[in-house]
C-alpha cells in the first residue's frame, strides 16, 4: 500500500473510532424523554395564586407511555406548594399523581400513575396546595378551550409537557423515535428512520471510500 | 455508399436520421458529457444527494425555513401556469396546505423548540383524515415571503409536484424536497470541478474540499428542504467554475454564452442573485480585456455577448411580470424600496454592524448582530426555522478547528504568494462575487430594517459562496505541507462527517425525541 494511502487509512480509522465513541457516549446519556406536549408556550402569565385551588384544562392529548407531566408554574425565589394532577377521559379518572411541596423554578414535574397504555384525549385537572405565590404560565386562548377554575375561565391555557416515567438512554428510547419518525411524512412507518440511517451510512461510506481511493 | 462505423454521413439521410433519433443522440451526448466528469466528482455529488435525502426524511415537512411559502408558490404555479400575483397582506394557503399546516403544528413547532413533531397515532389519523377531506388547491400562492421571487425554481419544482398530484400535500412536498437534493448534488459536483480548475495541484485535496461542502450541515439541511436557495447555490457554484475556466483557458464565445446563461438562470431563480451580478460583469470585463491584452472596444465583444445572452430571458421575464402577470417587473413585497426612507449614514453603519463589531465611538444602529452569534453559529448549525441549535459549548469548541483551518489557509497563501500575485485578476473577480453577495444581503436586511419589519441575517444566504468554502478547505489541506496533507485532509472529512451526523441527531432529538 502506498505511504499516502496508508496514512489516510490510519487517520480515517482513528477518526472513525473517535466519532463512534462520541456517538456511543452521547446516545448512552439517560434522561426523562418527552411523550408529547400541548404546544402551548409559556409566554404569558395566566394568573398568580397562593391560596390553592383547582383548575381544569380541556382538550388535552396525553400520549401513550406518559408517566409524568411537566407544568409551567413559576415560584420565583420561593418554594412551591404541593401540586396534584388528575387526568380524566369522559368524566372518568384515568391517571393521577402528586408532587410534594418544596420544588423551585419555573416548572414542576408531577409523576402520573398508572402509566398510560394508550393515548388519552381528555381533561387535565391541577390542584395547587396553599403556599408561596405561584404564577401560572401559558398562552392566551379562546374561552371554550381555556383552563377553568370553578365557574370562571382563566386567560388561556397552561403549558403542559408529557413525559415518560423514567430516565432512558437514546438506545432504549430508539424504538419510539423510529415510530415517531414515520408520522407526518410522505412515507409511513419505520421505513423513514431506517432509510435515513442507511442513507447517512452510505454517504459516509462512499465519502471515505473515495477519500482512500483518491489518495493512491 | 454505405458509411463505415464512426464515419460521418451527410446530406438528406442525415436530416432524416437527425429527426428520428434526436432524443437518442441527446441521451448519448448526455452520457458522453457525464463520462467526461471525473468519477470522484460524481461520487462526491452522490454523497451530497444521499445526505440531502437523509435530511429530507429527518426534518419534518414544512420545518425547513420558509417551506410553506415555497410550497404555496409551486402549487399556484402548477394550477394557474403562472407565478402568483402580489396579494399584500392577503396571502392565503390552500385548504389542503392549511390542513397539513394545522395538523403538523407547523407554527407551534417553529415557535417552540421544546416541543416535538407528531408523536401519536391519534395525531397521524387526524392528519390523514383531514388531508383526505381537504384536497383543495385554492391558495393564492402569496402567503408569507416567496411571492416576489422569480419563478425558475418553482417551474422545476412543478415537475415533482405534478408527479405527486395523485397523492397528498405530504407526498408533493417531499417530492419537491427530492428535487432540492438533486440540485445539491449538482452544486457539489460543480464545486469539485471548480476546485480542480482553480487549484489544480494536489488532486486529492479536491475530494476533501468537495466532501467538506457535501457534509456541511446547514447546506445539507437546506438541500433537504423545498427552497429556491438550492438552485441559487448550484448557479453560484457554476459561476465560480465558469470564471475559473475562463481565467485558465481564456474567454471564448462558448464560455461567454455560458456565463450569460448562468446570469440569466440566477436572475430567474432568486432575487439574491443580484449580489453576484457585479462580480460576474466584472469577471466578463476583465476576461475580455485579458483576451485582447489591451483595453479596446474589441475587448468588449465577448462580454457583450454574455450580457446579451443574460439580458434576453431576464427582459422577457420582466415583461411577462408587468404585462401578463400583474407583478412588479423585479421584486416587490419585502423587496420594495418605494416609500421607504433611507439614511446614508445609518445605512453605512448598518452595513458595517451587519458583519463586523460595532465601532466604539459610533452609536449602534441595530442590536442583535454579532459575527459570532449570527454568522459563525449559523454556519456551524442552526437548523429548521433557525430554532434547532447545538448546545453552546459545541459552537465554542468549533472555534478550534475553524482557527486551525484558517491558520493552515494562511500558511498555504503565504507559501503560494507568487502564484497568488500572478492570478490577482482572477482573485479580484472571486472577491467581487463574494463582496457583492455580502453587500446585497446586508442591503436587503437594511431595507427590511428601514421598513421596520425585521432583518435578513441568515447564514444560508452566504451558501452561494460554497465554492470558496471548498477552496478554503482545499487550501488548508495544502497548507499542511506534503507530509501532513493526508492526515489533515482525512481529519477534515471525518470532522465534517461527524458534524453532519450530530446535526442529524440534533434534528432527531428536537423533533422526534
Amino acid at each position: 500500500m502506498p505511504h499516502a494511502r496508508r496514512v489516510v487509512v490510519i487517520t480515517l480509522a482513528i477518526g472513525l473510532v473517535v466519532l463512534l465513541t462520541a456517538l456511543v457516549v452521547t446516545l448512552s446519556h439517560a434522561a426523562v424523554r418527552r411523550t408529547g406536549s400541548n404546544y402551548i408556550r409559556a409566554v404569558q402569565s395566566l394568573g398568580v395564586t397562593s391560596g390553592g385551588g383547582t383548575f381544569c384544562q380541556p382538550d388535552e392529548l396525553a400520549p401513550e407511555d406518559t408517566g409524568a407531566v411537566r407544568l409551567s408554574l413559576n415560584t420565583g425565589r420561593g418554594h412551591g406548594a404541593t401540586v396534584a394532577v388528575a387526568l380524566h377521559r369522559a368524566g372518568e379518572l384515568v391517571a393521577r399523581g402528586r408532587a410534594p411541596a418544596g420544588w423551585q423554578g419555573d416548572t414542576v414535574t408531577v409523576p402520573l400513575r398508572p402509566v398510560l397504555t394508550h393515548d388519552v384525549h381528555g381533561r387535565l385537572c391541577v390542584t395547587l396546595g396553599k403556599g408561596a405565590p405561584m404564577q401560572l404560565l401559558g398562552q392566551q386562548a379562546e374561552r371554550r378551550v381555556a383552563a377553568r377554575s370553578g365557574g370562571s375561565s382563566l386567560r388561556g391555557r397552561l403549558r403542559v409537557v408529557y413525559l415518560r416515567p423514567h430516565p432512558e438512554s437514546w438506545w432504549a428510547f430508539a424504538p419510539t423515535v423510529v415510530d415517531r419518525m414515520g408520522l407526518g411524512h410522505a412515507l409511513h412507518g419505520s421505513i423513514v428512520a431506517i432509510l435515513a440511517f442507511l442513507l447517512v451510512l452510505a454517504a459516509g461510506a462512499l465519502g471515505t471510500w473515495q477519500l482512500v481511493r483518491a489518495s493512491a | 455508399m454505405a458509411a463505415r462505423p464512426g464515419q460521418r454521413v451527410s446530406g438528406r439521410a442525415t436530416a432524416r436520421r437527425t429527426t428520428s433519433s434526436r432524443p437518442a443522440e441527446w441521451a448519448s451526448a448526455a452520457r458522453a458529457a457525464l463520462r467526461r466528469v471525473p468519477r470522484a466528482a460524481r461520487l462526491c455529488a452522490l454523497v451530497a444527494v444521499l445526505n440531502g435525502v437523509a435530511w429530507s426524511l429527518v426534518t419534518p415537512l414544512f420545518q425547513v425555513v420558509d417551506e410553506p411559502s415555497h410550497y404555496s408558490y409551486t402549487e399556484y404555479l402548477v394550477d394557474h401556469g403562472r407565478p402568483p400575483p402580489p396579494a399584500g397582506d392577503e396571502g392565503r394557503l390552500s385548504l389542503s396546505e392549511s390542513a397539513a399546516f394545522r395538523d403538523l403544528r407547523v407554527e407551534e413547532l417553529a415557535a417552540s423548540p421544546g416541543d416535538p413533531a407528531l408523536v401519536t397515532e391519534t395525531e397521524q389519523r387526524r392528519l390523514e383524515r383531514d388531508l383526505a377531506r381537504y384536497r383543495g388547491r385554492d391558495g393564492n400562492g402569496a402567503s408569507q415571503s416567496a411571492e416576489p421571487e422569480p419563478p425558475l425554481y418553482y417551474v422545476l419544482a412543478a415537475v415533482p409536484f405534478t408527479l405527486g398530484l395523485g397523492g397528498d400535500v405530504l407526498d408533493r412536498l417531499w417530492l419537491v424536497r427530492l428535487l432540492s437534493t438533486l440540485l445539491s448534488g449538482g452544486t457539489v459536483l460543480l464545486v469539485y470541478l471548480f476546485l480542480r480548475e482553480a487549484l489544480p495541484a494536489h488532486p486529492w485535496a479536491w475530494t476533501v474540499g468537495a466532501l467538506g461542502v457535501a457534509f456541511e450541515p446547514l447546506f445539507a439541511c437546506m438541500s433537504g428542504g423545498a427552497n429556491p436557495d438550492n438552485l441559487l447555490y448550484l448557479v453560484a457554484a457554476g459561476l465560480f467554475l465558469a470564471f475559473a475556466r475562463i481565467f485558465r483557458r481564456g474567454l471564448t464565445r462558448r464560455r461567454a454564452v455560458g456565463v450569460g446563461a448562468l446570469i440569466a438562470i440566477g436572475f430567474l431563480t432568486k432575487i439574491n442573485f443580484v449580489g453576484l451580478l457585479p462580480g460576474a460583469l466584472l469577471g466578463l470585463f476583465v476576461a475580455g480585456v485579458r483576451e485582447e491584452s489591451a483595453l479596446r472596444w474589441r475587448a468588449l465583444r465577448l462580454p457583450a455577448l454574455g450580457v446579451g445572452v443574460a439580458a434576453a430571458p431576464i427582459a422577457l421575464e420582466m415583461a411577462l411580470n408587468v404585462l401578463a402577470w400583474d407583478r412588479a417587473a423585479f421584486g416587490s413585497g419585502v423587496y420594495t424600496t418605494g416609500g421607504v426612507h433611507y439614511s446614508l449614514s445609518e445605512g453605512v453603519r448598518y452595513l458595517w454592524e451587519f458583519y463586523l463589531p460595532a465601532l466604539p465611538f459610533v452609536d449602534r444602529v441595530a442590536t442583535g448582530f454579532s459575527l459570532y452569534d449570527i454568522w459563525f453559529r449559523g454556519f456551524v448549525g442552526e437548523f429548521g426555522w433557525l430554532d434547532t441549535v447545538y448546545p453552546s459549548w459545541v459552537y465554542r469548541a468549533s472555534l478550534v478547528p475553524f482557527a486551525i483551518v484558517l491558520a493552515l489557509l494562511g500558511s498555504a497563501l503565504v507559501r503560494e504568494r507568487r502564484a497568488l500575485r500572478e492570478r490577482l485578476a482572477e482573485l479580484l473577480v472571486y472577491g467581487a462575487l463574494a463582496a457583492g453577495l455580502l453587500a446585497l444581503i446586508a442591503l436587503a436586511s437594511y431595507n427590511l430594517f428601514a421598513q421596520r419589519i425585521g432583518g435578513a441575517a441568515e447564514p444560508r444566504y452566504l451558501l452561494p459562496l460554497l465554492a470558496l468554502y471548498g477552496a478554503v478547505l482545499t487550501l488548508a489541506v495544502r497548507g499542511a505541507g506534503a507530509r501532513w496533507m493526508p492526515v489533515v485532509g482525512t481529519a477534515l472529512v471525518v470532522l465534517a462527517f461527524g458534524h453532519d451526523v450530530f446535526g442529524l441527531l440534533l434534528e432527531v432529538a428536537r423533533y422526534h425525541g
